[in-house]
């Protein structure tokens, strides 16, 4: 079965966070609400000079994972697994209960109520029918690939939510386009 | 909003039968200025737009301070009658043989659309026009003018295998192009090279495969030292002869550098770097610059991609160094870009594939105010006149001869 993965390169990330006001504005999503996000990993001084600070930046969105806590927890059966093995949530059924936004509903903490009072996440724009997601579109450095395949990628995958395989989020190496 | 002038999208819908603009896409992949890529500033661009505050309609401050809301042809035809009142009272208009109206006008942006500002001011009659670049990198206009002969030069990034920034954030304020910030990742992909001389650690610095964390304001010690140390071990483009003995006014180096109308000043700089033996080592910068010497040796031969034992430079090395306001705000800072600009010389990255490049510009040309139609567009967009190509490795036109590139 073909599974959609979204892959993030890091060293290409340069944390401009286009991609987080392009959902936002795409979703009409208020500032505090981000379904996807990048992360500043600042280890600090990991040497004795100040040349050896080190800052890395980390895209992040909700990783799809295969036991997902939040279809789990959902009370109403609104949050289920839909094409490309994505988990989908309905808001048709949501009851705005918020127990998905909690630690155990989803550890990442990439779950969010919207004005409505429904519990929204990112899922890789599938809603929107779109090919690419808004923050693929968007992205300066050419960051982030969604890909529909059956074989996993090649690279690091983002933890699931209980540390097991099963995400569909990767750190790749996204090479340069060829001409 | 932005000088960047990146190409966008607006995605358009219609609510209550009036149509709104929904959000700010990317553009076309093609534009050299975004390529597909749009940054967060423009995409909240649309929050400007539908802000509550936004001035829709002209207004005009009553004596008592409160404002009036007023009608565009009232506003316009009050503009106008100030406007030709200034003109009587003070301007003596002549512009025949360079003189000029005593208005001066202070605005926004001379270049992209502001070309109509700059036309409606010619034909006001007064060519004393400032713009906005003094404020911001004036001092680096200045002092690219003092080596070259002209002012604006754009770092050709797609091509650069050796990127030095000098107080530029390129990746929180991607000045100028959107998409030289892709080219700088893709660049350190092809095992390119990227160096940040910035006193703070920020994200462009934390990108850098070597920063250097300098005390702030001391740049110009840095990058003399550079030169000089580029200089001792025949460093240079063409491994030239080190040392004070460089004669650069009589022979045809300058010429092969493109320094065309100041040649004499890289003998000011040699007479510089040479007054004494001490002030521009690695040593001495150490001290001044706060930053181990190794670190500017090590940058100076990667810079020039070279060891200081004299090996050949490494096969298509193209290194370019290149600064914003981060130099250019600082006192005196037309001394520091001219350094800059001699950094550049000594490696043959001016005009040059992968170094700084000329600025290509829009012309009016015949077009006034007065004939309101446009002259015909070309069969290419600008850029592509300029010969940028999607697929094609340079992205902007090089002439071995910048300040003779066509308008």
């Amino acid at each position: 079965m073909s599974t959609k993965y979204m892959l993030f390169d890091k060293q290409r990330c340069f944390g401009c966070n286009a991609c987080v006001v392009a959902c936002q504005q795409e979703y009409g999503l208020p500032a505090q609400i981000r379904f996807n996000r990048v992360e500043l990993d600042f280890k600090g001084l990991t040497g004795p000079t100040r040349a050896d600070l080190d800052l890395e930046f980390k895209p992040m969105v909700c990783v799809q994972c295969t036991t997902a806590p939040c279809l789990n927890v959902c009370p109403v059966g609104a949050i289920s697994r839909g094409a490309g093995d994505l988990v989908l949530t309905d808001r048709r059924k949501c009851i705005g209960c918020r127990l998905c936004t909690t630690s155990t509903g989803c550890p990442h903490g990439m779950r969010s109520m919207d004005s409505y009072g429904k519990a929204v996440k990112c899922d890789f724009c599938e809603d929107r029918g779109e090919t690419e997601p808004y923050c693929v579109k968007t992205c300066p450095a050419k960051a982030r690939q969604l890909v529909t395949q059956v074989a996993a990628p090649t690279g690091t995958m983002l933890p699931n939510t209980n540390g097991a395989a099963g995400a569909k989020v990767y750190y790749v190496n996204i090479p340069i386009p060829t001409p | 909003m932005c000088p960047n002038s990146c190409n966008v999208t607006a995605i358009v819908e219609t609510v209550a039968g009036v149509k709104m603009v929904r959000r700010i896409g990317p553009g076309a992949p093609d534009t050299p200025q975004s390529q597909g890529g749009v940054c967060l500033k423009a995409q909240a661009g649309v929050q400007l737009l539908y802000d509550p505050d936004r001035l829709k309609t002209p207004v005009r401050k009553r004596t008592d301070g409160s404002w009036e809301t007023l009608e565009w042809p009232v506003a316009l035809t009050a503009a106008a009658a100030g406007l030709n009142k200034i003109r009587t009272d003070y301007g003596a208009i002549d512009n025949s043989n360079g003189g000029s109206s005593l208005v001066q006008f202070l605005f926004r942006r001379m270049g992209g659309g502001g070309a109509f500002y700059t036309q409606f001011m010619n034909e006001y009659g007064s060519l004393n026009q400032v713009g906005a670049p003094p404020i911001c990198d004036g001092a680096k206009v200045v002092g690219f003018w003092l080596g070259l002969g002209f002012g604006r030069l754009m770092r050709d990034q797609a091509n650069s295998t050796y990127t030095l920034l000098v107080g530029r954030s390129e990746f929180e304020a991607p000045r100028f192009r959107l998409a030289a910030c892709r080219e700088i990742v893709e660049m350190q992909k092809a095992d390119g090279k990227l160096a940040v001389i910035d006193p703070r650690y920020t994200y462009s610095a934390s990108k850098a495969n070597l920063w250097l964390g300098i005390r702030p304001g001391t740049d110009l010690q840095l990058l003399l030292t550079l030169c000089r140390i580029i200089l001792d071990h025949s460093l240079t483009e063409d491994a030239r002869v080190p040392g004070a003995a460089i004669v650069w006014e009589t022979d045809p180096w300058a010429d092969r550098l493109f320094i065309e109308t100041h040649a004499a000043n890289l003998g000011l700089l040699r007479d510089e770097l040479y007054k004494d033996a001490t002030t521009y080592t690695a040593a001495n910068a150490a001290t001044v610059c706060a930053v181990p010497a190794a670190d500017i040796t090590a940058l100076a031969t990667e810079f020039a991609g070279r060891d200081t034992t004299g090996g050949e430079r490494r096969t298509g090395h193209r290194p370019v160094a290149d600064t914003t306001s981060g130099l250019a705000r600082w006192s005196h800072a037309e001394d520091t870009c001219w350094a800059l600009l001699s950094l550049n010389a000594l490696m043959g990255s001016i005009g040059t594939i992968g170094g700084l490049t000329r600025i290509f510009e829009a012309a009016l040309g015949s077009w006034t105010f007065g004939t309101p139609a446009l002259p015909p567009a070309g069969p290419l967009r600008l850029h592509q006149q300029a010969g940028w190509r999607h697929t094609q490795p340079d992205s902007f036109r090089h002439s071995k001869r910048p300040a003779r590139c066509p308008p």
